[in-house]
C-alpha cells in the first residue's frame, strides 16, 4: 500500500535535492571566477612593476651611469633593464615561491633566457599579429595550474645601440657576450616577452576550504527543514487517517454488528467531520441490512414447505412407475430369455384360438419368422394340428375345463420336424400359454445308447473282455458273464468288492486296492495289472485292468468303470523274450570282451613283429654283407651271388614286415575326423612325389576346391599310396599324367586318380585290393602288394568304397567316395 | 667335441645286433670305447653303480647312450625315465636305436625326453649309415652337456 506520506514526499525530496546540487554548483563556478580574476589582477601587477622596473634602468639609470664610465663601458648590474630586473624578482620569488618573473627571447644574449617550445608557440601567435601586444592564458608548468600573461617587446631605435650593429655597441658589452649573440635586430623585430605566471592552485584551495563550510550549514538546514516538515505531516494528516482505517477494519471483521462506536471528535477539522459523516452512513446501513435479512427468513422458510410437499409427490409418482416398469421388464426378459418356446393365445368365438405372443425360443425351434403369425390361428400356426387331441386339450385348458396340461407330442410339417414336450395353462380369462421345449436330441440319444450298449456288449464278447463297476457308495461290484468266466466263478452268486479281493493274489492284493482307492482320492484311473488265482483250477493268471472314473456334479467319484483282459499268455512271452534278451546281452558283452582281448593281442603281436621279426633279419643281411666284405677273396663269384640274393630277399622281407605293419595299424589306429582339404593334401603329396624323382617327368592335374570330412591322417597314407602308384606305374612313359578330381559315376559323386600308366587286365580287377595281391612281375614294378590293401581298409573305415578301371597299357582310373550315406 | 675316454654305452640284448653295432661303429674309426650292456637292470646298474657295478666312479658318464627298447627285465623306456630321473645322469645324451617304428613308441620315446630315435633298418648298408652319422653327429658335432656337479 502505497501512504499518502511517501506520494508526497518522494517528489518534494527529489526537487529538494536537484535544487540544492544547483545552487551548490553554482556557487562553486562563482567561487572559481573570483579565484581567476584574483590570479589575473596579481599577475597584470607583476607585470606592470616590471615593465616600470625596466623602464627606470633604461631610461634613467643608463643614461647616467654611462656619462660616469664612458660610452665603451658596460656594467650589467647597473646598465642592463633585463639583469636589473632579474635580480630585482629573485629576491620577491623568495617570499612566493613558484612566482615565475622573467623575459625570454627565440635568440637571447643570457643563454638562461631562451624561451621553451611553448614560449615559441606563443613568440610565433605575435609575430603573426603585430597590432596584439598582450595575452593572457591558463596553463601548466610542472604539472601545476598557472595563470600566465605574456607581453611583447618590439625593438626600438633607442635599442639599437646595443641590439644592433655590434659595432655601435659599447667595447665592454662585446667582450662579454661576443658579437653575435642579441645583435643584428631590427625595428619592430619581435626581441621576447615579457612573462608572468602566478600559481592558481593557492588561490584556488583557499577558496573551496571557504565554499566546503558553507555548503556543510547549508546541507544541515535543508535536512532540518525536511525533517520538520514530514513530522509535522504526520501528526496532523497520516496519524489520524491510519487510525480510523484501523477502526473502520475492526468493524468489518466482525461478524455480527450491534453498535459502531463513533471516533471521538478531536480537532473538528475536515479527517473528523469524514470520520463522523462515514459512521452515521454505518449506523444506517446497519439498520437497512437486519430488515432486508428478516424478509429473506421469512421467504426461504415458505418455499421450504412448498418444496417438501413437491418433492414427496414426485418421489411416490416415480416409484409407483419404477415398480411396473421393472415388473414388466423382468415378465419380458423371462419371456424373451427362456429357452423354452412360448406362444400365447385367446380363445375367441366359435372355439378359434388366435396366437398374441410369442418369444425368441419359439422362432428358433419353429425356424421362421412369428410376426406374420401373430393373429392367425392355431390351426393356420401348426397346420399339420387340425383335428387333433392336441388342439382340443388346448381348449379346454383356454375355457377352464382342465387344468394344466403337459405331455410329449412328435410334430412334422415343411418347416419343422421333431420331438416337442408342451405345457399348456390358463392365465387369465380364455387366454392361455402353451410352452413347449425341443426334445428331439435327448430322444435320439436315448435311442443312439441303447445301440451302443447292444454294440459293447457284442465288442466285450468278441474281446474276451470283461466288464465291470463298482459302486463307491454302496460299495456294490456288478461283473458281466465274461468276467467270472475269467475268474472261474459261479455268476449265480453275487459279486462284493470282498469277495473280488478274496481273488486277488495275496501279493498283488495292497497293489489292487491302492489303485483302486488312487482312483477314486484323485478322481484319475488307468490302466494296472495284477495277478489273480482262478478259483475253478487255481492256477495263476495275469489280469490287466483299465479303468475310468464316474463323478457327480460335485466332482465326488461315485462308480469306477473298467474291463479286465486275461493277459497271461503275453505276459509269458514277455518273459521269455526278457530271458532272451538278457542272454543276448550277456553275449554281446563276452564278444565285446572277447574282441578287445583279441584287439590287443594284435596290438602286442604287431609290437612284437615289429621289434622282434626285423631283429633276425638284420642279422642275415649283416653277416652276408660282412662275409661279402670279409672273405672277398676266398669266395668265388657263384658264392658271392647267393649271398647278394640272400641280402635282397631279407631285405624284401623286411619290406614286407613294414607294409603288413602298415595295414595293421591302419586298422587300429583311432578315428579322428575333422574338416579336411583334399587339393592341398593331393598337392603336398604330388609335391613330395617329384621331389622323390627328379629325374621323372611327372604332369599332376589337381582339381581345385575338393574338401571332405575324414582322420587327414588316414587320408594322407591313402592319397599317398594311390599317387604314389600312379607314379610308379607310369614310369615306362615318357611323361606321366597323374589326375585327381571328382566327377559322378552312376549320378553319384566319387573321387578319382587317373593316370596313364601300365593298367592292369580288368579280369583281376576283383583281386586288386587284397593282401599281397600284385598284378605286376617285381621285375617290372617292384613292391609288396599291400598298398592298396591299406588304402581300401581306409576309405572302408571313411564310410566309403573304392574300384578300379583299367586296360592294359591304357592307363588305371582309381575311383573312391567319403562318408556315404548307408 | 666329446672325450674319446668317454664309452658308448650299447643297451642290446640281442649279440648280433651288438657284433653289427660294433663292426659299424670300427668302420666308422670311432676311438671311444664300446661298453655292452644286455639288459635295462644292467644298464641302470651300471650308470648308477649298482649290482656288477657296484663301486664303479658313476662320476665317469658315457659320452653316448644307445638305447634299445624291447629288453629284459626293465624296458628301454623305463630305463629312460631312470636316466632322466636322476641327478647325475639327467643330461646324458640318449638315443633311442630300436627296430619298432611304432607311434606310441615313438612319442613315449620324445615325452620321456630321448635325444634321437633312430631306426635299426634291416639293409645292413643302411645300418651302418646310421650309426656312422650317428657317431659323427653325437661324438664329433654336437657340443656335450656340462656335467652335473656332485654336491
Amino acid at each position: 500500500m502505497k501512504s499518502i506520506a511517501t506520494r508526497f514526499f518522494l517528489p518534494f525530496g527529489i526537487v529538494a535535492i536537484v535544487f540544492s546540487v544547483f545552487i551548490f554548483r553554482e556557487i562553486y563556478v562563482t567561487s572559481q571566477h573570483h579565484a581567476n580574476d584574483l590570479v589575473g589582477q596579481q599577475a597584470a601587477m607583476a607585470m606592470e612593476f616590471n615593465l616600470a622596473v625596466r623602464e627606470y634602468v633604461s631610461e634613467t639609470m643608463h643614461p647616467v651611469i654611462r656619462k660616469i664610465v664612458g660610452k665603451e663601458e658596460f656594467i650589467p648590474e647597473m646598465m642592463s633593464p633585463m639583469f636589473v630586473s632579474q635580480s630585482v624578482f629573485e629576491k620577491v620569488q623568495k617570499r612566493f615561491p613558484g612566482y615565475i618573473v622573467r623575459f625570454i627571447s627565440d635568440k637571447p644574449r643570457n643563454p638562461a633566457n631562451q624561451a621553451s617550445p611553448q614560449e615559441l608557440r606563443v613568440i610565433d601567435f605575435f609575430r603573426r599579429n603585430p597590432q596584439v601586444s598582450q595575452k593572457t592564458e591558463q596553463t601548466q608548468i610542472n604539472g601545476q595550474r598557472y595563470v600566465a600573461q605574456f607581453k611583447v617587446r618590439r625593438v626600438k631605435t633607442e635599442c639599437l645601440r646595443c641590439h644592433g650593429d655590434p659595432k655601435d655597441a659599447p667595447a665592454a658589452l662585446v667582450k662579454r657576450y661576443g658579437t653575435t649573440a642579441g645583435f643584428c635586430r631590427g625595428v619592430g623585430d619581435v626581441a621576447g616577452l615579457d612573462t608572468v605566471a602566478i600559481p592558481v592552485e593557492t588561490v584556488a584551495l583557499a577558496m573551496a576550504s571557504e565554499m566546503g563550510w558553507k555548503q556543510i550549514v547549508m546541507g544541515m538546514w535543508l535536512a532540518f527543514l525536511f525533517g520538520l516538515i514530514i513530522i509535522v505531516f504526520h501528526l496532523v494528516v497520516s496519524r489520524r487517517l491510519q487510525a480510523m482505517a484501523l477502526h473502520i477494519r475492526e468493524i468489518a471483521s466482525k461478524s455480527e454488528i450491534t453498535r459502531i462506536t463513533p471516533l471521538e471528535a478531536q480537532e473538528h477539522d475536515e479527517i473528523d467531520v469524514l470520520g463522523v459523516a462515514f459512521d452515521k452512513l454505518f449506523e444506517q446501513l446497519r439498520v437497512l441490512h437486519a430488515s432486508l435479512e428478516q424478509r429473506v427468513k421469512e421467504r426461504t422458510t415458505d418455499l421450504a414447505q412448498v418444496n417438501v410437499g413437491l418433492k414427496q409427490e414426485i418421489t411416490e409418482r416415480q416409484r409407483a412407475e419404477e415398480a411396473l416398469r421393472q415388473s414388466e421388464e423382468k415378465f419380458r426378459s423371462i419371456v424373451e430369455s427362456s429357452p423354452a418356446a412360448m406362444h400365447f393365445y385367446r380363445l375367441e368365438s366359435e372355439g378359434r384360438l388366435v396366437l398374441t405372443g410369442t418369444n425368441p425360443a419359439a422362432e428358433r425351434i419353429m425356424d421362421c419368422e412369428h410376426r406374420g403369425l401373430i393373429g392367425k390361428t392355431i390351426e393356420e400356426v401348426f397346420p399339420n394340428l387340425r383335428d387333433t387331441e392336441v388342439l382340443e386339450i388346448h381348449r379346454k385348458v383356454a375355457r377352464g375345463e382342465l387344468g394344466p396340461q403337459t405331455f410329449e407330442m412328435p410334430y412334422k410339417d415343411e418347416r419343422v420336424f421333431g420331438f416337442y414336450d408342451m405345457r399348456v395353462f390358463r392365465t387369465g380369462a380364455g387366454i392361455i400359454a402353451s410352452i413347449f421345449v425341443d426334445i428331439t436330441e435327448r430322444k435320439q440319444a436315448e435311442q443312439e445308447l441303447r445301440a451302443y450298449s447292444h454294440r459293447l456288449a457284442l465288442a466285450t464278447e468278441a474281446a474276451v473282455m470283461g466288464v465291470w463297476e463298482w459302486d463307491v457308495v454302496t460299495n456294490a461290484v456288478t461283473w458281466d458273464d465274461r468276467m467270472f468266466e475269467m475268474y472261474g466263478l459261479v455268476a449265480a452268486e453275487p459279486m462284493t468288492y470282498q469277495r473280488w479281493a478274496e481273488v486277488i493274489h495275496a501279493e498283488d492284493v495292497i497293489l489292487f486296492e491302492r489303485q483302486l482307492r488312487r482312483a477314486v482320492t484323485e478322481r484319475k484311473a488307468g490302466y494296472f495289472n495284477f495277478r489273480i488265482i482262478r478259483t475253478s483250477d487255481g492256477v495263476v493268471r495275469h489280469i490287466q485292468a483299465a479303468a475310468s472314473v464316474i463323478a457327480d456334479e460335485k466332482g465326488q467319484v461315485t462308480n469306477i468303470v473298467g474291463v479286465n483282459f486275461d493277459i497271461t499268455a503275453r505276459k509269458l512271452a514277455e518273459e521269455e523274450i526278457r530271458k532272451l534278451n538278457a542272454n543276448l546281452e550277456q553275449r554281446v558283452t563276452d564278444r565285446t570282451i572277447q574282441l578287445a582281448a583279441a584287439n590287443r593281442e594284435l596290438e602286442s603281436f604287431a609290437y612284437s613283429v615289429s621289434h622282434d621279426l626285423t631283429a633276425p633279419l638284420r642279422g642275415i643281411d649283416g653277416w652276408s654283407l660282412a662275409l661279402l666284405e670279409d672273405y672277398h677273396d676266398k669266395l668265388d663269384e657263384r658264392a658271392r651271388q647267393h649271398l647278394s640274393r640272400i641280402r635282397t630277399e631279407t631285405q624284401r622281407m623286411g619290406q614286407l614286415i613294414d607294409d603288413l605293419l602298415k595295414l595293421s595299424r591302419v586298422t587300429r589306429a583311432e578315428m579322428r575326423p575333422n574338416p579336411m582339404d583334399l587339393t592341398s593334401l593331393a598337392e603336398n603329396i604330388a609335391r613330395r612325389l617329384q621331389e622323390d624323382s627328379p629325374q621323372r617327368k611327372l604332369e599332376f592335374t589337381i582339381q581345385p576346391g575338393l574338401t571332405n570330412e575324414g582322420d587327414e591322417r588316414l587320408m594322407r597314407i591313402a592319397l599317398t599310396n594311390l599317387l604314389g602308384n600312379a607314379v610308379k606305374f607310369t614310369s615306362k612313359q615318357p611323361t606321366a599324367q597323374i589326375e585327381f578330381g571328382m566327377t559322378h559315376v552312376k549320378d553319384r559323386p566319387a573321387y578319382f586318380v587317373r593316370d596313364n600308366g601300365a593298367g592292369f587286365d580288368m579280369a583281376f580287377a576283383k583281386k586288386l585290393f587284397g593282401a599281397f595281391q600284385r598284378m605286376h612281375k617285381a621285375s617290372e614294378f617292384p613292391g609288396t602288394g599291400i598298398g592298396l590293401a591299406t588304402v581300401q581298409r581306409i576309405i572302408q573305415r571313411h564310410g566309403g568304397r573304392i574300384w578300379a578301371e583299367a586296360r592294359v597299357n591304357q592307363g588305371a582310373t582309381f575311383y573312391f567316395t567319403l562318408n556315404e550315406a548307408p | 667335441m666329446s672325450d674319446t675316454s668317454e664309452p658308448i654305452l650299447l643297451v642290446e640284448d640281442n649279440p648280433s645286433d651288438v657284433a653289427l653295432t660294433q663292426r659299424a661303429l670300427q668302420r666308422a674309426c670311432v676311438a671311444n670305447k664300446l661298453v655292452v650292456v644286455e639288459d635295462g637292470q644292467e644298464a641302470l646298474d651300471y650308470l648308477l653303480g649298482g649290482g656288477l657295478y657296484a663301486g664303479r666312479d658313476v662320476s665317469k658318464l658315457p659320452a653316448l647312450i644307445l638305447l634299445d627298447l624291447k629288453l629284459p627285465k626293465v624296458d628301454g623306456l623305463e630305463v629312460l625315465r631312470r636316466i632322466r630321473a636322476n641327478k647325475n645322469t639327467r643330461r646324458l645324451p640318449v638315443v633311442i636305436l630300436t627296430s619298432s617304428k611304432e607311434e606310441q613308441d615313438l612319442a613315449a620315446g620324445y615325452d620321456l625326453g630321448a635325444n634321437s630315435y633312430v631306426r635299426k633298418q634291416v639293409d645292413f648298408a643302411q645300418f651302418d649309415t646310421a650309426i656312422k652319422q650317428l657317431a659323427a653327429y653325437w661324438l664329433a658335432l654336437n657340443e656335450p652337456p656340462p656335467k652335473v656337479r656332485s654336491q
